[in-house]
């Protein structure tokens, strides 16, 4: 029996906390295109997953109010379960006689956006290492401060303004010098002087302006005491929030002070947010802060090296986690394949999302899709092809998350476990694909575990962890873990092409023994199927790395266990060596496709167009 | 089950009756025509102000009472008008006649009317874009264009605009409003009907396009002051016998009514399992899609 207590989320205004016992829990995220609720229960006195719904977020016109679209996904679930959650609007809580209600609800959300800082001081070059680390976890998209002087304003600079209040920052970061060293080129005067010209630039409007004012953002300064007190002093007295100076030691004051800003900032101007908000007491988690805490949760579980891969419209989070724990995140904030498409399109070239394709496309096509659905956020592929684009788009937004500013993700050696969630990698056709992007765009080496969150509640349960650890702990396992893909072997090195690159044995927990000559630039998979159990031997060509070093063989000292694919052996080596002519490129899209078992009901056929 | 259709503002690509109120800005300068409180027609001048290629007319593009002026800024007029939201537009808001090109006439030898707003029921070829430009027109209704074709003529990085992000110094040449997106798609037959029925009318054109917020281009078409507008947002929910558009697939386009919505997730033509209906098409066949790639078109 797993089951937890904690101090029962209630709505405000009702009848004091409570300490009880969580047999129930209901799950809310709330992302920027869908929201997904899922109620976990008792079955056979084991916390399971009973029930999951997703409807689309409705935090724009024809509907500016997320509590809809969540009320939705909630009304879904007590249809298909029977079990009433909602009276009056208010979350049943705890769990009644009768079986209506829960005895507690979580959310996550990413429906605001990140919060958007702009940082700028003596320090932001230096420290931006660190930086970027105390910030990890949270949901945050971080843009230098631009340089800004006294009006009047050239073009250049005036375009510079306009894209700055564009992105209407909800706050600008000061961080002030390294202890000990350089102050660097621009002096804590010189930042607050753009600081102070930033907030009179943001603060104007012009008479035909027709958009709301943009809030003001806050003031954050990392640094020295006396260097806070200075910039205080520069501004005119603004309140500012203060956090110690960053080192390797001190990440957490600056995580600690900008933490609360994003619910305030982020979250509270959405619409409908307060409504959403008041069915828990619990405060609501970034989606990147929860998925980052079931990855080290699954990381301690098994002792390995975890990343959980969630591509959604807006945004994408690889969040790892190493075998002790420690939390190891890649993001992009606002590259996503629906709002995020176009970000990504300003980021990566037509060409590197086009080669992922098994089929014709031209980068108007490809722009064309990508701004359709970036307008129709709420919508999916209509079609094979569309279902490719939008798994090109996802390749390479995860790869720009892999090696986005501040991510340590890429040098995670050795990747033992990749999840895929979230609508994009855990909704597809075949489990092929999912294997196929997570293959595609981490940096896997030697032999790893690929599972597909197929409920997709994965993002869901690093906040379940909050409230109730253990349940979590147990649907984390059971449910978010639901699709083994099965181990894959990735080669690094080179044979010769045809040369064959790893000579493969499996040897069943029957008896039976099976050996497979993969040869280099192939992609291959050895039957062993969901709950089969084998032991492996791996026999590398001399230059070819399966993870132990060149050459060396690896043998399993203990019975692997298969899944959805089978064993895959991924001998295609490293950088993916893509074919350069477009018949080639084509054929060997639709090879590897059919290497991993996507028959031609699965895959596109002829013309993009 | 039931889903909504969020792709426009409200609720619909179209509105029969709406009561609008929008604010017009003036040439920089230019003194108002109008005082707050009169009545103005949809090709009243409101404004006007010598440029550079001589004498700038502002109309009201509306037809009801100016509420506010601000001298030199803008003039603020409240009326009814039919409402069409496009899925993308560029450009800010221009008044004008609405203008066909002639049936079986080369568009590389279109002559739109000086002022005029250029419909065309189909993708909207470059041509057809820099023809009108050429010919004075200050607005593109159509049905759909290429992206690279509309960023060419615009001068602009579409992913950009969505985002908020236009040039300041190069505004796009035309107002362009696309009912259906980027692509190859016919537009919508009961909104090309409808602007059809109002040709050589003055109408006002916004391009305006975001991803963020839902913001998207809209016509104004003007009616008259007594006519009853209809209360805003629209249903938007997906329910048996609603007439819904698909806007993805190999049925792009195709509109028909919903027949049933099933319980459970079916596979779509991209193979994926999602919500999904089925629908009694105008030519009487049966199509399975998923709800979400559905538009409510009332």
């Amino acid at each position: 029996m797993a089951d937890a207590t904690y101090a029962a989320s209630r709505p405000q205004g009702s009848a004091p906390r409570r300490a009880t016992t969580i047999r129930s829990l209901l799950l809310v995220d709330c992302g920027s295109a869908f929201t997904i609720a899922a109620l976990i229960g008792m079955v056979d006195d084991q916390p399971r997953l009973l029930a999951q719904a997703q409807r689309p977020t409705t935090s724009a016109p024809p509907i500016a109010d997320v509590m809809a679209g969540a009320r939705d996904a909630i009304i879904e679930i007590e249809r298909i379960t029977g079990r009433g959650l909602l009276r009056g609007g208010r979350l049943i809580a705890p769990e009644q006689p009768d079986g209506a209600g829960v005895d507690g609800m979580a959310m996550v959300t990413s429906v605001g956006g990140p919060l958007r800082i702009f940082a700028t001081g003596p320090g932001r070059e230096t420290l931006s290492a660190l930086l970027y680390r105390s910030l990890a976890g949270l949901f945050t998209q971080i843009e230098p401060l631009p340089p800004l002087e006294e009006p009047p304003y050239d073009a250049a600079t005036l375009q510079a303004i306009a894209n700055v209040r564009t992105l209407a920052p909800h706050a600008i970061l000061v961080v002030g010098p390294a202890f000990g060293g350089s102050r660097g080129p621009q002096s804590l005067d010189a930042s607050a002087r753009a600081i102070v010209h930033w907030l009179q630039a943001l603060a104007e409007r012009s008479p035909a302006e027709t958009a709301p004012p943009i809030p003001a953002p806050q003031i954050v300064f990392t640094g020295q005491p006396e260097d806070a007190a200075q910039l205080q002093t520069l501004l005119g007295g603004q309140p500012i929030h203060t956090a110690q100076a960053l080192s390797p030691s001190t990440l957490t004051p600056l995580n600690r002070a900008i933490g609360p800003i994003y619910e305030a900032a982020a979250l509270h101007p959405v619409p409908g947010y307060d409504r959403l908000r008041s069915l828990t007491a619990t405060p609501p988690m970034a989606t990147i802060t929860s998925l980052g805490g079931v990855a080290c949760f699954l990381a301690q579980h098994y002792g390995m090296n975890v990343v959980v891969a969630d591509v959604g419209a807006s945004s994408t989070v690889l969040a790892g986690a190493t075998a002790q724990g420690e939390f190891v995140p890649g993001s992009q904030p606002t590259m996503g394949v629906g709002a995020g498409a176009g970000r990504l399109l300003r980021a990566v070239s037509a060409d590197h999302i086009i080669r992922w394709l098994p089929f014709a496309l031209d980068e108007n096509g490809l722009r064309e899709y990508a701004l359709g659905r970036a307008l129709r956020p709420h919508t999916l592929p209509g079609s094979l092809f569309e279902l490719e684009i939008e798994y090109a788009l996802a390749r390479e937004a995860m790869r720009m998350a892999l090696y986005a500013p501040g991510s340590r993700l890429s040098g995670l050696r050795p990747l033992d476990v990749a999840l895929a969630t979230g609508g994009v990698l855990a909704n597809t056709p075949n489990p092929a694909y999912a294997a196929m992007m997570l293959m595609d765009a981490l940096h896997l080496q030697g032999i790893s575990s690929l599972a597909q969150d197929t409920a997709r509640i994965a993002s869901l349960l690093g906040m379940a962890g909050v409230v109730a650890p253990e349940i979590a702990g147990h649907v984390a396992e059971l449910d978010a873990l639901a699709m083994p893909l099965g181990p894959v072997v990735t080669t690094s090195g080179a044979a010769q092409p045809g040369e064959v690159a790893v000579y493969a044995t499996l040897e069943y927990s029957d008896g039976r023994k099976l050996a497979l000559e993969v040869a280099q630039g192939e992609l291959a998979r050895m039957p062993l199927g969901l709950g089969e159990r084998a032991l492996f031997t791996l026999q590398p060509h001399p230059n070819v790395d399966v993870g132990l070093g060149p050459g060396q063989p690896a043998r399993a000292t203990e019975p692997i266990e298969g899944g959805a694919l089978g064993l895959v052996i991924d001998a295609r080596g490293r950088p993916l060596p893509f074919a350069t002519g477009l018949d080639e490129r084509i054929a060997q899209a639709l090879a590897w496709r059919a290497a991993l078992g996507v028959t031609s009901d699965d895959a596109p056929q002829g013309d993009g167009r | 089950m039931t889903l909504s259709s969020l792709a426009y503002p409200n609720g619909r690509p179209m509105v029969a009756a709406v009561a609008v109120r929008r604010r017009r800005p003036l040439p920089a300068g230019a003194p108002a025509l109008v005082t707050a409180g009169e009545q103005v027609s949809p090709g009243q001048v409101i404004a006007e102000a010598r440029g550079e290629s001589g004498l700038v007319s502002t109309l009201a593009g509306l037809a009801g009472r100016v509420t506010e002026v601000t001298p030199g800024q803008s003039v603020t007029i409240e009326g009814v008008a039919t409402l069409i939201n496009g899925m993308l537009g560029i450009g800010g808001p221009v008044a004008g006649p609405l203008y066909f090109p002639p049936r079986g006439e080369s568009l590389a030898l279109m002559q739109a009317p000086r002022g005029s707003i250029v419909v065309f029921g189909q993708r909207a070829p470059l041509t057809l874009l820099q023809r009108a430009l050429a010919s004075g027109a200050v607005g593109v209704i159509a049905a759909s264009a290429s992206a690279l074709e509309l960023e060419g003529f615009a001068r602009a990085d579409l992913t950009a605009l969505l985002d908020g992000m236009a040039p300041r110094t190069t505004p796009p040449p035309l107002t362009v409003l696309l009912t259906e997106g980027l692509g190859d798609t016919k537009m919508n037959g009961a909104i090309l009907r409808t602007l059809e029925q109002r040709v050589n009318d003055v109408i006002l054109l916004e391009g305006q396009t975001l991803a963020r917020g839902n913001v998207r281009p809209e016509a104004l078409l003007p009616l008259p002051a007594t006519t009853t507008p209809t209360a805003l947002p629209l249903p938007t929910a997906l329910t048996i016998g609603t007439r819904a558009r698909i806007t993805a697939g190999s049925h792009r386009g195709a509109s028909g009514r919903i027949a049933h919505i099933f319980t459970q997730a079916r596979r779509s033509e991209a193979g994926q399992w999602t919500p999904s209906a089925l629908l009694r098409m105008e030519d009487g066949s049966l199509v399975v899609t998923p709800l979400a790639l559905l538009d409510n078109i009332g």
